[in-house]
């Protein structure tokens, strides 16, 4: 009895660790003045407007995004190779993260593209490949909540999860040839990366790691949080037990 | 349970690829359930299709190569479904398992039985096609296209039907796991079959050609592998 | 140009979301936790009745 899982850990995990506190601090700072700078600090650009802001959550969030997935992969990999659940963990995690960064820049994008490009939504390589990817993300999810928990939906969505990764790439390189041997849509690049004024790309950044510096803070707490519901489901079966 | 070599036997693997094989085809002989109605939905979707476009263009035949895809794909799916619920549904599969047989093996029956049944209702759609769109397919190029998009399809098919073939609502759930695994492969295919029928050169359709032989060899390597992680107990 | 709204739409979208997630998540948290003391009490409660 003394044995049991439940039992034998220490009560120290439930509270928040310090690596918790710290990015919940550090994602604090960091957005509030990210923020500031996108929205007060960083020029306002002379062609676009104000709406031109929404590109500095935009990129960011779509930027968290793809690195959401790609450690989803990696621990899709680690699972497969070492069989160990925590890598499970992070791997649904992240994948959780990932739809909801990516969902918010692909809307961020579509309420930019409106007054600029004057449509909701374009086809081009990145929108497609941007597109696939959340899709990919989201039957992930649906795979884990239909089969349920439990080894075999490690395994299956661990799969998924590769796959869908490698897959990436060759949307990316179909839909770029696709359109390069079909008429393109008259559209306006939003290439202004280039002549970027240093206020507007020092803004970016800040945004940009403000961002990852939440996702991290995001992903402590969900991982914790599924460390929890694996022990309660490993408390309930051996409760059944008896 | 003892760990079966994976792939190592190379003998043993072809032979008992060819043995499950032919329990499928046996199986396919006596029921006739996959391929005809893999067929029948797809001349449903012609009609379907020959109805919906004709409103709205008066040419159908620039919609030819989207129309041959895409009804390809769903009876596809739905062919790929019933390959492994039938296996399910009669605990085939668990019996399968327990003898020993080679996991490799299984997803090579699979996906040539996948292979050969989309072939024939490929030769089949291409025929229709012709009759109802009154399309020129016989090209050279065509014949090269479709059969590594086929090829494609059942070598990704396979394993994805295998993960939904114990769950619920693996009917929804398969084209949804799927669908956008596939999405380069259609995109290449539907590339290829319409410049094929422009009578395009080669080095204007090798890029997507190239393309669906990587797809392929990429795809039937990591199903292969991945295979066994999925039908593992 | 007088676009900002969009750009004020984005980012009122963006703290929403952000939000309604993290409070979603707590909540499960907490009820886990709630749980998981249950479970546990049920577990000591076990254990002295069989000393």
């Amino acid at each position: 009895m003394k044995d049991l899982t439940i039992n034998s850990t220490p009560q120290k995990q439930y509270r928040p660790g310090t690596s918790l506190v710290i990015t919940a601090i550090a994602s604090t700072v960091a957005l509030s003045v990210g923020f500031y700078m996108a929205l007060i600090y960083a020029p306002e650009e002379a062609l676009q407007g104000g709406a031109q802001r929404i590109f500095y959550l935009h990129v960011p969030a779509l930027w968290v995004g793809a690195l959401a997935f790609l450690v989803v992969f990696i621990s899709s990999l680690g699972y497969l190779f070492s069989r160990n659940t925590i890598w499970d963990i992070i791997a649904r995690s992240s994948a959780e993260m990932g739809v909801i960064f990516l969902t918010l820049g692909i809307v961020a994008g579509a309420i930019w593209a409106r007054p600029i490009w004057g449509i909701w939504y374009s086809f081009d390589p990145r929108g497609t490949t941007t597109l696939v990817l959340w899709l990919t993300y989201v039957s992930y999810i649906m795979l884990r909540s239909i089969v349920g928990s439990g080894p075999r939906t490690s395994r299956l969505s661990a799969f998924l999860g590769i796959v869908g990764f490698i897959n990436v790439p060759l949307v990316f390189m179909a839909t770029r040839w696709w359109r390069t041997l079909h008429p393109a849509p008259t559209i306006v690049t939003s290439d202004s990366e280039s002549g970027m004024p240093q206020e507007m790309f020092l803004a970016f950044l800040v945004c940009l790691g403000a961002f990852t510096i939440f996702y991290a803070f995001l992903m402590i707490y969900r991982v914790q949080l599924e460390q929890i519901v694996e022990r309660v489901q490993t408390a309930r079966s051996t409760l059944g037990l008896f | 349970m003892k760990k079966r070599a994976f792939g190592k036997d190379l003998p043993g693997l072809i032979q008992q690829t060819w043995l499950l094989l032919k329990k499928d085809a046996l199986v396919e002989l006596r029921s006739k359930e996959s391929i005809p109605l893999m067929i029948v939905f797809c001349i449903v979707s012609l009609v379907i299709f020959n109805f919906t476009f004709d409103l709205r263009t008066s040419n159908v035949t620039l919609l030819a190569p989207g129309i041959l895809w895409v009804s390809f794909i769903f009876s596809g799916l739905l062919g790929l479904g019933r390959s492994f619920t039938r296996e399910t549904e009669r605990e085939t599969l668990a019996g399968i398992r327990l003898a020993p047989v080679d996991p490799a093996a299984i997803y090579l029956s699979k996906m040539l039985a996948c292979f050969f049944s989309v072939t024939i209702l490929q030769l089949l759609l291409t025929f229709l096609m012709v009759v109802f769109f009154d399309v020129n397919l016989a090209k050279p190029f065509v014949a090269v296209a479709l059969p590594l998009g086929s090829l494609g399809f059942a070598a990704i098919g396979t394993p994805f039907a295998a993960m939904t073939m114990n769950t619920r609502a693996r009917e929804a759930l398969l084209p949804v796991l799927l669908l956008p695994v596939l999405l380069p492969l259609v995109l290449a295919v539907v590339s290829s079959t319409a410049l094929a029928m422009d009578n395009v050169e080669w080095n204007e359709i090798s890029l997507w050609i190239h393309f669906l032989i990587g797809y392929d060899v990429l795809f039937l390597t990591i199903s292969f592998l991945g295979f066994q992680i999925i039908v593992e107990e | 140009m007088n676009n900002a709204i969009f750009a004020f739409i984005a980012y009122a979208l963006l703290w929403a979301m952000l939000i309604a997630y993290i409070v979603i998540l707590a909540k499960r948290q907490s009820e886990m936790r709630g749980q998981l003391d249950e479970i546990e009490h049920a577990l000591t409660t076990q254990d002295t009745k069989q000393e």
